[in-house]
């Protein structure tokens, strides 16, 4: 069947992690180039063969994507620095696509990092823009908790949702964590559990909030005139779509950026909702996953907590969603909670996810978000992968 | 342990310096077609995109958007006063300001309660916004 897809000549070929920890003396150079290596070792390919890298990591400054370059003895002719947060990772996977598909690089890594606790996060989120550096952390806005405690709130007052329903997403992530080796919560959650966690930013309770962590996420990209030489299951990138401070006059309007985009990437994709197979969202908190299930189409807008209700979410559910667990269930590693759900994504579509391999998974959506500025996370990011029939 | 401050700029000042002074200064776009208010400070008007803000003192009035109760702060500086209620606050004139909601019960559920600007000393050099219930 012919794809009306975006980027017909090129494939995402390999993707890998490195190995999350609570800590962790490792830089984050030294992440970026395990999971990138990792990447171009599921891909079956040489760094020698790199001509395109992207990065996105908050600690990496004073260094950047070209010093990296350097540092990993890359002479790139596409490179790509993510400012998007969490939205930065998908976003650097459609330029370098993009690229790819203009002929202007072959092989392009695209990587995420960083080593962050709670204090070191705490620190980079107070002076991360000067919305929240001038107007919010002075203010004692509890930092990003609180910022989605405000949104929650008001998602709870607007839509009927209850603290079981965020809860009900959290557990099943979860689940699917227990059976993800490399998720640094290995231990079920029960909702006894989650309703008497200690109070973060009410009505956020411990579990709803991501502990920051150390780690990588990497993909790889290839041209078509590559891949065709790789005997490893491929990817294809149906469509993928951004948007930015949407709607720019409203900071808690009830619609979001995915949904500004998303019937026309469907439209794209050659796909409708009802055809994905799982969806791996950024899962920051549990109330931004709600709101991106429902810009994505997934649900109704103001029903994801029905939804959750309704379906089951693991692994062996009816509609898979964080299939590694998340964020939420194996940290998050700053801007590699952008790559995060990709990396699963391309595994799950590869059939290559283990013991949490959702049976059958042939198309599925990755979404992003990120730079939380005034009030709300700026950018929003997706993209609809299909395995390709080999 | 001192409290984070704003990086105040040129661009800003105003704001602050009404903090200081105990009124509440904002921008507002004087272009007749457009006339909102704005906050944070900006360069240019971002709703008409004309180089045509002003500051002007508002009326310090608005009602709770939404809320949530702090006992974690993000800074230690805050640990003394948890747990405490921040809050996006819709002004009457229109923008959105977050700030602390001062002596609120931490447990009452808050939205659309009205609310009036106030200031206290959050360092040395620099008063702050917050806001009491009405």
């Amino acid at each position: 069947m012919p794809l009306s897809q975006q980027f017909p000549d090129v494939h995402l070929v390999g993707a890998g992690q490195a190995v999350y920890e609570k800590r962790s003396e490792r830089s984050v150079h030294r992440l970026l180039y395990e999971a990138s290596d990792a990447a171009l070792t599921s891909a079956g390919l040489s760094w020698s063969a790199v001509d395109g890298l992207g990065a996105t990591c908050f600690r990496l400054p004073p260094d950047n994507v070209t010093t990296l370059a350097e540092h990993f003895g890359l002479s790139p002719r596409f490179l790509f620095h993510g400012v998007y947060g969490g939205a930065s990772s998908i976003i650097g996977i459609l330029n370098a696509a993009r690229a790819i598909q203009n002929g202007d690089a072959d092989v392009v890594v695209v990587a995420a990092a960083d080593s962050f606790d709670v204090a070191a996060h705490n620190e980079t989120v107070d002076s991360f823009n000067i919305p929240v550096r001038d107007y919010m952390s002075p203010q004692g806005f509890g930092g990003a908790n609180g910022m989605f405690a405000l949104h929650t709130r008001l998602y709870m007052q607007r839509n009927g949702a209850k603290e079981e329903d965020f809860g009900r997403f959290c557990i099943a992530l979860r689940e699917n964590a227990l059976r993800n080796p490399n998720a640094l919560f290995n231990t079920p959650l029960t909702m006894e559990d989650y309703l008497s966690a200690r109070k973060i930013a009410e009505p956020l309770r411990l579990f709803d909030c991501v502990m920051p962590c150390v780690g990588a996420d990497a993909v790889v990209l290839a041209s078509a005139r590559v891949s065709r030489d790789l005997s490893v299951p491929k990817v294809a990138i149906l469509a993928g779509g951004e948007r930015h401070n949407h709607p720019a006059d409203d900071i808690y309007a009830p619609f979001s950026g995915w949904a500004a985009f998303g019937d026309d990437m469907y439209r794209r994709a050659g796909v409708t909702p009802a055809e994905l197979d799982f969806a791996q969202v950024y899962d920051d908190y549990p109330v931004m996953c709600f709101i991106q299930l429902e810009g994505l189409g997934i649900c109704a807008p103001g029903t994801a907590h029905r939804f959750v209700r309704d379906h089951d979410i693991t692994w062996k559910g009816d509609f898979p969603v964080n299939t590694g667990g998340g964020q939420l269930s194996a940290g998050q590693a700053g801007a590699s909670g952008g790559m995060i759900g990709v990396v699963e994504a391309v595994l799950q579509l590869r059939g290559e996810a283990g013991e949490r391999q959702v049976a059958g998974a042939r198309c599925g959506v990755v979404s992003g978000y990120g730079m939380v500025a005034y009030g709300r996370g700026l950018s929003a990011s997706a993209a609809i992968l299909q395995r390709l029939e080999q | 342990m001192t409290k984070p401050m704003p990086g105040i700029s040129p661009l800003s000042a105003p704001f602050w310096q009404g903090c200081n002074d105990g009124r509440l200064i904002i921008q507002r776009c004087t272009a007749d077609e457009c006339g909102r208010f704005v906050h944070y400070p900006r360069v240019a008007c971002p709703y008409c995109h004309r180089d045509s803000l002003v500051w002007q003192q508002v009326s310090g009035l608005g009602s709770v958007v939404t809320h949530t109760t702090i006992h974690r702060p993000h800074h230690g500086s805050f640990d003394a006063l948890v747990p405490y209620v921040f809050a996006a606050v819709e002004l009457d004139e229109g923008p959105i300001l977050f700030a602390r909601l001062k002596d609120a019960d931490p447990s009452a559920d808050l939205l659309g309660r009205a609310v009036r600007a106030a200031f206290e000393t959050h360092e040395d050099e620099q008063r702050m916004l917050v806001f009491t219930l009405e």
